[in-house]
């Protein structure tokens, strides 16, 4: 690989941007060399499932004509996106992460895909995921477990597993994943990335394949704050072949998001979500609230009565449906499914129609509680998970002298906010002794993106976290 | 559930072949899963009630 292309493969979207408009670089140029390192590190990641060489570099040739036109369409064109392989690509095989649909070819595109296209954007492939999209740790697919590329014996976190290892990795610029309980925010934090899930309603649905239907959300990976704003602008908006798509206005503002943070009030709420957790991860999230003080916001304490039972009627909610999803599965074809997935849906069997209520009737409740809690602060403050990554098939961990489940781990502080289904945001905020990233999340009141963006960005300028892992250890395997 | 037996008994009613699944762990996270939604179902009238009815009278009579 040349200087050049080794140091084009590591801009931002909006760095690369600029250079594609000015005619500095060519789009093909550009997906010539990405398709290059994919074919020379992805094979130790693991993060793609299927690689679209041809259809990227035609891709790239028709953006190049046009833009060489004068026919510039914005900041997506022509930059390479990666899908995780639960979104619905047109003449392109989907896989769901699972043998049953390894050959699965969809004959429309979701409509997150057909915006992408629309604004120029070039598919460059389709990411592996947790299978279903049903776990938090990523190494559970037909197509074998994704590797953290801070250090191969790690998982990715899940499920959006290929999304936040291609994006560290420098495999893409930014990519779609999904978010039912935390799926692309545990990802962000474990690898070192930003991960949005933007309100429920936000980002369309159509041709994304279900794991709970109430709490499904397409979620935004990029390398920064920006990015991400620019990528979720991309694919938002009402969709009318998406019953949950919602017309709520989107006022995504960039100078806004610029704008200072000084006077403006941070809650954290200090139990749930700061108990249960490494010594490492509550010291570097205490660490990045002080960097918060330090350019003048104000830190409060704050309580949420129900998060316990709000965490549990997420729980209830997913298990329930998830179930009706794979129902028909586990009867004819039960062999197909991995075993830990299998096991994991059939749980869903077992909450009661009346349970399943209750947990509908505790998400009004909950959304009563935050609601009120944002009438006296702009944003939450709390980590994204309770640990850093976990090594690849590990299914527990000691915590505070106590066995924990790694999946519990992993998202239970992420499930609450996608149950009241409002903007969260993990943004790198440091890494652990042994060099393994650290997420802190983000949540904002309902459709107020911006906010968790504004304190995201503000963070991310003063910290320079870095979020790239452009050189991979290969002898850590 | 009371046991094991009801719960495969429940698969088979679903035509689910037990084999293919560990139903007595699932059958053990049963007991885990009720002490959560118990969480749920001791809300209802203190807490859930006056969110659809708008008022606490109703569960303070």
């Amino acid at each position: 690989m040349s200087t050049r292309e080794s140091e084009f493969l590591r801009w931002s979207i909006k760095e690369l941007s600029k250079h594609l408009r000015s005619k500095k670089i060519s789009p093909v140029e550009v997906v010539t060399a990405l398709l290059e390192r994919i074919e020379d590190v992805d094979p130790i990641i693991n993060s793609y499932i299927t690689v679209m060489s041809d259809e990227a570099l035609n891709a790239a040739k028709q953006a190049e004509r046009q833009i060489a036109k004068g026919k510039y369409k914005g900041a997506m064109h022509g930059i390479p996106i990666g899908l995780k392989d639960l979104i619905y690509t047109e003449g392109v095989r989907t896989t769901m992460g699972c043998e049953i649909f390894k050959d699965f070819i969809p004959d429309d595109d979701a409509t997150a895909v057909k915006k992408l296209k629309q604004a120029g954007a070039i598919i460059i492939g389709k990411l592996n995921t947790h299978q279903f999209a049903f776990g938090p740790t990523g190494d559970r697919s037909y197509f074998g477990a994704v590797r953290n590329p801070y250090n191969l014996r790690k998982v990715t976190g899940g499920s959006s597993s290929g999304s936040g290892a291609a994006v560290a990795a420098g495999l893409c610029f930014g990519a779609l994943g999904t978010d039912t309980g935390g799926s692309s925010r545990i990802p962000a934090a474990c690898c070192g990335v930003v991960g949005m899930k933007a309100n429920f309603g936000r980002v369309s649905k159509y041709g994304v394949f279900p794991l709970s239907w109430t709490l499904d959300h397409v979620g935004t990976l990029t390398r920064t704050v920006e990015d991400n704003m620019i990528l979720l602008q991309s694919i938002a908006g009402y969709d009318s072949k998406d019953p949950y798509s919602l017309h709520e206005r989107f006022d995504l503002d960039n100078s806004t998001m610029k704008s200072n943070i000084r006077g403006k009030i941070i809650g954290v709420p200090t139990s749930f979500y700061f108990s249960g957790i490494t010594d490492e991860i509550r010291e570097t999230v205490e660490g990045a609230l002080k960097s918060f003080e330090k350019m003048g916001a104000k830190i409060e304490t704050v309580t949420i009565p129900h998060i316990e039972e709000i965490a549990t009627a997420h729980f209830v909610t997913i298990a329930s449906e998830a179930y009706v999803v794979h129902e028909e599965r586990l009867r004819s074809r039960p062999e197909m499914i991995d075993e830990e997935v299998r096991n994991r849906i059939l749980s869903g069997i077992l909450p009661t129609a009346s349970e399943y209520i209750q947990a509908q009737q505790l998400r009004h409740l909950a959304i009563r509680e935050f609601n009120q809690l944002f009438e006296g602060i702009d944003v939450l403050v709390t980590p994204t998970t309770s640990a850093v990554a976990t090594d690849i098939d590990q299914r527990e961990i000691v915590i505070d002298g106590k066995p924990q489940p790694v999946r519990s781990v992993l998202n239970r502080l992420t499930g609450p906010t996608t149950l009241l289904g409002i903007p969260s945001i993990s943004v790198p905020c440091g890494f652990s002794k042994d060099g393994l990233p650290i997420g802190m999340q983000l949540i904002s009141k309902a459709f107020d993106e911006t906010t968790a963006y504004r304190f995201a960005y503000a963070f991310e300028r003063q910290s320079g976290v870095n979020t790239l892992k452009f050189d991979i250890d290969r002898a850590n395997q | 559930m009371e046991n094991l037996e009801q719960f495969h008994r429940l698969l088979s009613e679903h035509q689910i072949n037990k084999d293919y699944f560990n139903t007595e762990d699932i059958f053990r996270f049963q007991k885990q899963l009720k002490d959560q939604t118990a969480l749920l179902r001791g809300l209802r009238l203190q807490e859930l009630e006056p969110v659809f009815f708008g008022t606490k009278e109703r569960t303070e009579r």
